[in-house]
């Protein structure tokens, strides 16, 4: 197990540095940190001036080896825009983007999990082709769009309807200006909602899967043989077998989220990761850009990595072979 | 017979030692799956008694029917199983039971050891936790004494170590040794009837003749009746007291082991014993024999006796096409055949069934 | 006698059948050496469209998609007002009614049309998206799978690279410098969905390559390229055809995503992703019916999309558990 983990660290390192130069050079590219600078200045060298202070008129294996011989040191630079330190924006976003992830996770897990089951154990049932229906939707949909009639009837329509001063559920940022009763949970609900409407609809259909092929195993036939209760049969016998595809699904998805929460946190405007590269983006804040994917890249490594060892420790059959 | 005669072998007497009640009787069952190409009929009319302390005999090709009478007794088919008769367990139908009922009986009182043991044990929790989880769901025992049983239990069948052993997973024991802790499982309970599943099949010869030992050795200890199903001719000769033979869904002969093996007196118990290669034989020109044909659709069966497109003894269409024969007997009482030439069987031997090739 | 045997080779099962036992569960041992004379053995694409029209909900969505794409490509016909019309101020803002079925926008207009034409967009994409991808996707992917060692340590490599960093950040930045053509968008995505087909085509042509149909054909001679375009891409057609589907459904979603940022679809071109940034304002007030519709059109097409997909999964492979 260990070596194995060695291994596969020792692997991904590689991966992660050409992957480092391949995002340099294609940020580089694609992105122009002074390009505020000229638009909004007048003083002809404003633009050369900052150009030499922020190194870039270095040719650029220069500037790479510059940015990553401080990106592993841990010093990555300045935003350019808010001018603190990229990894204290970074630091910051991260944990909100975490709590997001954290309750999503939760919340996402409990729910799949349930339906899979009883899905499965109900198979062809009306609930069941409810919940396949459901899937299907949450697959389907349009995350941005989710979210937004999301406010529109979960935050506008019923203050309206009822009247209210304050909403129900906020649909912006963290906390409001005045703390409100329940101010955290509020705030959190909708983008947690939405977050999990595709976590559990791609979560649920594969622990229902999961389930229907562990049931059909002949040590649930031994332990019916047995006289066990069906319920225990279902639980005991047959999710602790469904889990583990499922928990190593699971890992790799929330690897994915650190980065993927782009929309999500933009609509409410969230003050995590995915709001952070957004604003990076579209300001040309390359300082930020780029230890902003070599975080998330080392979290969906990372959680990829986890997967896999999930699945050795959870099965005694890879775990001692 | 002669001593070079493979199938006298054993020392335990031919009749059943337990006279009078049977623990398990089984009356007229029958057994239909709907599905999409039609009914499938993969049990029609079982009828048979097993008694303590014996080993009864099943014996069929794949669909005949076997193990679905076995996981009938159970109540482990399908929902979409349709069954209609009476097993009767201690004089209680079990078919008219609730499902919680039957879950008292299951595993306690009625056990059954499955064919593939790698497949049939889980994968996740250790041997020992298995076969005591098999205590606990009948009795409300300490967890020191649960271990204490499973240990004593593993030692019986002959599993060496059973402390290291019982704290292993499935998939680190060897075939063999799986196959005799499946069976500790089902005895943990003392059950008065073991249902053996193809217990032996997915194993070498050498290793099978160790599992049959064990059973026979279970047997000794705790005199429950043993149903022992297989396709397996050499397996029930060495170990069953009484034998049924199935064909289609069917009982097509019963008796004794003796009877069955010496004096078979229907043409597919004829065939089986003739397509078995003998060893203490002259096998020069001889050829191996096969019952021609095939094993029938469960959804067209053939009409009248199921064998009849088989059999080199029928006559058709009377009465072999149109009358389904029933269990008769024809010397003696307790050994019966569905034949409605049995008498004409009864006067044949194997040997003579299998064709000679002139040698060159 | 009445039955005539099936020869040797049944008998010979027959008898091993008892000699030394097939292992066929009994309840599901149906109709093996049926007695009775077999049918015709029906052709693989009658055996594939009898399953797969057995599949309601999958042939509805197929019907759905058909009505969506024709209403697509005969905009015209379908629509009554014009694209960018000339009305006065008192026709915008109007909610939905019998003469604007979606309503107005404050330009005034017509929602109905301009999701018809930005169904064109938006279909269009996806479906060339799918195509491009598939192609090169299954073409490599066949290479590496086929040809293995070298070529295959390549695609993975080269595959894992993009697995580490999130896909759509990566469009984001790609599509910020290169803009907002329908085109640039189409091959931009294909760069990025092509390396899922190919790694489930690899897959599917590292199993096929040990079948034995694969050593006849090449020891009868053939070229590699041969085999693989004759012998085994036409077998895998199945898992191509489900994965192209699904390509379709996220490359609609993904590029109405990026629309909607910004960084997608540009206007003056209508797509129902910038329809969406342009009335993500309308939450909350009196204009919020700009914002069901165009998201209802992405949802039940992906929808739509993800079912027949579904259904050809079943029509190829049966077996599959879902």
């Amino acid at each position: 197990m260990v070596t194995f983990v060695v291994r596969r660290v020792a692997y991904s390192i590689p991966v992660l540095l050409i992957a480092s130069v391949l995002v340099f050079g294609f940020v580089r590219a694609t992105t122009d940190p002074l390009a505020r600078l000229r638009q909004g200045s007048r003083d002809p060298q404003a633009v050369p001036r900052e150009r030499a202070r922020l190194g870039l008129d270095k040719p650029l294996p220069t500037q790479y080896w510059k940015w990553l011989s401080g990106f592993v040191r841990g010093s990555w630079g300045d935003s350019f825009i808010t001018r603190r330190s990229a990894a204290q924006e970074i630091r910051a976003k991260l944990w909100n983007t975490l709590q997001l992830i954290i309750w999503g996770i939760l919340l996402s897990a409990l729910v799949a999990i349930a339906v899979g089951v009883y899905s499965a154990s109900r198979q062809y049932s009306v609930l069941d082709y409810t919940f396949t229906g459901l899937s299907f939707l949450g697959l389907s949909m349009p995350v941005f769009w989710f979210a937004l009639m999301a406010i529109q009837f979960l935050v506008y329509e019923p203050r309206q309807i009822f009247h209210l001063d304050q909403p129900i559920l906020y649909s912006v940022g963290l906390h409001s200006a005045t703390p409100q009763p329940f101010d955290y949970v509020r705030h959190l609900a909708l983008p947690v909602l939405t977050l999990s409407v595709q976590l559990v609809a791609g979560w649920s259909r594969y622990q229902r899967s999961s389930m229907l092929d562990v049931m059909s195993s002949d040590y649930i036939r031994t332990a019916r043989a047995k006289g066990l209760p069906r319920r225990k049969v279902l639980l005991k016998h047959g999710l602790r077998n469904a889990l583990i595809p499922l928990t190593t699904v699971m890992a790799i998805d929330i690897g994915a989220l650190f980065g993927g929460l782009i929309i999500t946190e933009k609509i409410f405007a969230w003050p995590g990761m995915g709001k952070l590269f957004l604003d990076a983006l579209i300001d040309g804040d390359t300082n930020v850009l780029l230890p902003w994917v070599m975080v998330t890249a080392v979290f969906i490594i990372g959680f990829n990595l986890l997967a896999d060892i999930l699945y050795g420790v959870l099965d005694p059959r890879i775990r001692l072979s | 017979m002669t001593d070079l005669d493979p199938f006298v072998d054993r020392q335990k007497p031919a009749a059943p030692s337990g006279s009078g009640e049977a623990v398990l009787s089984i009356r007229d069952l029958r057994v239909q799956f709907p599905t999409d190409e039609g009914v499938v009929k993969a049990v029609d009319g079982v009828t048979l008694d097993v008694y303590e302390n014996e080993v009864l005999g099943i014996v069929g090709e794949s669909g005949s029917g076997k193990s679905v009478t076995s996981m009938a007794v159970l109540g482990l088919l399908p929902k979409s199983a349709r069954i209609t008769g009476e097993i009767f367990y201690r004089g209680r139908n079990l078919l008219d039971l609730s499902e919680r009922e039957l879950q008292r009986y299951r595993g306690e009182k009625l056990a059954m050891v499955f064919q593939d043991a790698l497949a049939a044990l889980n994968p996740v929790y250790t041997v020992g936790d298995q076969i005591g989880e098999a205590i606990q769901v009948h009795h409300d025992v300490k967890d020191k004494a649960v271990r204490a049983q499973v240990l004593h239990l593993l030692d019986l069948v002959g599993i060496p170590n059973p402390k290291a052993r019982a704290d292993q997973y499935p998939h680190e024991y060897s075939g063999g040794m799986r196959q005799r802790a499946m069976i500790a499982m089902a005895i943990a309970n003392d059950p008065d009837v073991l249902i053996a599943d193809e217990p032996t099949t997915a194993l070498d010869v050498t290793i099978q003749a160790q599992v049959l030992e064990v059973l026979e050795r279970v047997q000794d200890r705790t005199n429950s009746a043993i149903v022992l199903i297989t396709h397996d001719l050499g397996v029930v000769a060495g170990v069953a007291d009484r034998v049924l033979v199935m064909y289609a869904g069917r009982p097509v002969e019963t008796g004794n082991v003796d009877q069955i093996f010496y004096k078979p007196q229907h043409p597919y118990t004829l065939g089986l014993l003739a397509s078995l290669p003998r060893l203490d034989q002259n096998a020069e020109g001889m050829r191996l024999y096969r019952i021609r044909g095939q094993p029938p659709s469960l959804i067209h069966v053939p009409t009248g006796c199921a064998f009849h497109p088989r059999c080199d003894y029928a006559q058709l269409p009377e009465p072999c096409a149109s009358l389904e024969p029933e269990l008769r007997s024809v010397d003696d009482l307790d050994h019966r055949a569905a034949c409605h030439f049995a008498e004409k069987v009864a006067g044949t031997s194997p040997d003579d069934v299998r064709p000679a090739v002139a040698t060159p | 006698m009445a039955i005539r045997d099936k020869g040797g080779a049944a008998e010979a099962k027959a008898a091993a059948a008892v000699g030394s036992g097939a292992l066929a569960s009994e309840a599901t041992h149906v109709g093996a050496g049926a007695t009775v004379l077999q049918p015709v053995a029906r052709s693989q694409w009658q055996l594939f469209r009898r399953r797969f029209f057995k599949h309601k909900v999958a042939v509805a969505a197929g019907v759905v998609l058909l009505l969506l794409y024709l209403s697509a490509i005969f905009a015209g016909q379908v629509t009554r007002y014009p694209l960018n019309p000339n009305i006065a101020q008192t026709q915008a803002q109007a909610g939905p009614s019998a003469s604007h079925w979606f309503g107005t926008d404050e330009l005034g207009r017509d929602q109905f049309t301009r999701i018809i034409y930005a169904g064109r967009i938006s279909l269009a994409i996806g479906l060339s998206v799918a195509v491009v991808s598939t192609a090169v996707g299954s073409l490599i992917g066949a290479a590496a799978g086929y040809f293995g060692r070298w070529a295959d340590q390549l695609l993975m490599r080269l595959t894992d690279l993009f697995l580490v960093v999130p896909a759509l950040a990566i469009l984001l930045i790609a599509q910020k410098k290169f803009g907002g053509s329908v085109p640039v968008i189409i091959i931009v995505l294909s760069l990025l969905f092509w390396q899922y087909i190919a790694r489930v085509v690899r897959g599917v042509f590292l199993s096929l390559k040990e079948k034995e149909f694969v050593e006849a054909a090449r020891a009868s001679g053939a070229s590699s390229w041969r085999i693989i375009f004759r012998h085994m891409l036409p077998n895998a057609i199945g898992p191509i055809a489900v994965n192209a589907t699904l390509a379709v459904a996220l490359a609609i979603l993904t590029e109405s995503t990026l629309s909607f940022l910004g960084f997608g679809v540009r206007p003056p071109t209508v797509s129902w992703g910038n329809m969406l940034q342009q009335s993500e304002g309308a939450v909350g007030t009196s204009n919020a019916y700009l914002i069901y519709f165009p998201g209802l059109f992405i949802l039940v097409t992906v929808m739509a999309v993800n079912f027949l997909g579904d259904g050809l999964r079943d029509a190829f492979d049966p077996q599959s558990k879902h």
